[in-house]
Order: C-alpha cells, then sequence, then structure tokens
C-alpha cells in the first residue's frame, strides 16, 4: 500500500500546488462554474477575498504533500477544504465530470486521512481529560496513552 | 482556569446553539450584514445550500460544547467555521460590534483550545510515519 499513498500523497500536491498557484498568475484561467449556481457562489467567494487565502493554503498544502512534511496538520487542513470543493462539484455543479472530480477529492482525502489515523484517534475521545494548568504539557496523548475516551 | 473554561464553554456553546438554530426556526432574523460585501457573501453562502449545512454543524457543536463532550474534535471543527466567522467580521463588515464579535471568537477559541493542547500537539508531527496498512491501529 506503500506506493498507492505515495501516489495519492503526490497527486492531491501536485493538484492543490496548481489549483493555487493559477489563480495568482493566471487569474483569467481561474474556473468560475459552469452553471449560475456554481458561477455565483465563486464570484462571491473572489469578491469578499476569501478565495485568495483559500488559494493561499492551498499553495502551501501543496508544499507540505510534496516535501511529505507536517502531514497530520496538512490532512488536517485539507478536510474543510475538501468538504467544499466535494460539494461544489456534487451539489452547485452536478455532471459527470465533477462526480468524478468531487469522488476522487473525496476518496484520496479519506485515504491520507486514514494513512495518519494514529495521529487523529485521540480527538475522538468523548470525555477526554483536560488540562486547567499553564503549562505547556508538550507530550501528546498518544505518548501518554490516557486519551480517556 | 478551570472557571473560566466551563464560562466560555457554556457562552460560546449556548451562541452557536442560537446562531445555528435561529436560521432553521426564525430565518428572517438572520442578520445578513451591514455593509454590501457582508450581504453580498452571505446571501451567495445562502443561495449554495452550504449555509444550512455550517448552520447544522453550528448546532451540533453548540451541543458538544455544552455537554463537554467530544471536545477535541468540536474544537477542531470549530477552527475553520470561526475562520470565515472572524474574516466577516474583521475585513466584510467592519464596525465597533463585528470587532468585538470577532475578538470574542478568537478568545473564546483560544481559551477552549488550550486544555486540550495534549490532543493537538502530535498534529504538529514535523516528519512522522504514515501507517500503510489497513489495521486500525486503535491504542
Amino acid at each position: 500500500m506503500r506506493w498507492l499513498y505515495h501516489f495519492v500523497r503526490l497527486f492531491t500536491a501536485v493538484w492543490f500546488l496548481y489549483a493555487g498557484l493559477n489563480f495568482f498568475f493566471y487569474p483569467d484561467n481561474q474556473r468560475l462554474g459552469l452553471v449560475p449556481a456554481s458561477h455565483d457562489f465563486t464570484v462571491a467567494l473572489i469578491a469578499s477575498g476569501l478565495f485568495a487565502w483559500i488559494k493561499a493554503i492551498e499553495v502551501v498544502l501543496g508544499i507540505t504533500l510534496l516535501v511529505h512534511r507536517f502531514m497530520p496538520l496538512s490532512v488536517l487542513a485539507l478536510v474543510p477544504i475538501n468538504f467544499v470543493i466535494v460539494y461544489y462539484n456534487w451539489v452547485l455543479e452536478p455532471h459527470r465530470g465533477t462526480y468524478i472530480a468531487g469522488g476522487l477529492t473525496f476518496a484520496f482525502t479519506a485515504y491520507l486521512v486514514w494513512s495518519w489515523r494514529a495521529h487523529f484517534w485521540p480527538l475522538l475521545a468523548l470525555r477526554g481529560a483536560p488540562h486547567h494548568d499553564l503549562k505547556p504539557h508538550f507530550t501528546t496523548i498518544r505518548e501518554t496513552g490516557d486519551a480517556a475516551s | 482556569m478551570k472557571w473560566v473554561y466551563h464560562a466560555c464553554r457554556v457562552i460560546f456553546g449556548a451562541w452557536w446553539l442560537f446562531s445555528g438554530l435561529m436560521h432553521f426556526i426564525w430565518p428572517q432574523l438572520q442578520p445578513l450584514g451591514d455593509e454590501q460585501p457582508a450581504i453580498d457573501f452571505t446571501l451567495a453562502l445562502m443561495a449554495s445550500g452550504l449555509f444550512d449545512w455550517i448552520k447544522v454543524i453550528e448546532v451540533v457543536l453548540g451541543l458538544t460544547m455544552l455537554a463537554n463532550r467530544a471536545m477535541p474534535l468540536t474544537l477542531v471543527a470549530l477552527i475553520p467555521l470561526n475562520i470565515v466567522i472572524v474574516y466577516w467580521n474583521f475585513v466584510l463588515d467592519e464596525g465597533a460590534v463585528e470587532w468585538t464579535f470577532g475578538a470574542l471568537s478568537i478568545v473564546f477559541n483560544a481559551v477552549l483550545v488550550w486544555p486540550w493542547r495534549r490532543y493537538f500537539w502530535g498534529l504538529f508531527t514535523w516528519r512522522g510515519q504514515p501507517d500503510y496498512s489497513l489495521d486500525p491501529g486503535i491504542a
């Protein structure tokens, strides 16, 4: 499964890096959507200025995925962005091509999350053990093994 | 610090629960913003249907915060939504009230994240090792 992981990682990295840089270098090439629902949503995001921030984050995540560093944080940051991308593809602009793009986005994100699951299981603690003091407690919950779920 | 955490949790939880439920129970009360960029952005979110999903998530996170359960996951889910809320308050709809709400969102988030920091340090792993197997590996 090792080759599959690295294929998914590199594919997502190049995809994000291209999508992010494309917006800054060739803004005229930015895809706005083919139907009113997707077009209006993209135009509103661009007008708000949030789109530029999202594209900057895409570039950063593309680089971290490419160099295989900060992976747990990168994969976690992918989730909300890809949630919107999948929604855009499946709901706002549904047709065969976007169903495939949305499906690939969903599958690749799920696979990357699965590969780093050891870092995410502690986040599913139901009760947990908070620390109300001011010490940083850099020992992670994985090392101490007291997720107290 | 414990009472500060619980005060922020209850206030923020009630705030999110109210904000989420208001959209479904009294949609006419939904604030759209005072300035055009904020109004346009909110209307576009509503037209896309994403706003309904966001409000459902707000209700769920309001309940988990009030119940003080699943807090690490709740906080991870709060952050991207709060980034957009803070952006809306500081950039799209500027004003004393909006800045106050934006600043309060940041403060509440920080106060709530701090006690759960041990759950998040692991996310900042620089190199790490992915698990290629199909074994869930639940400790």
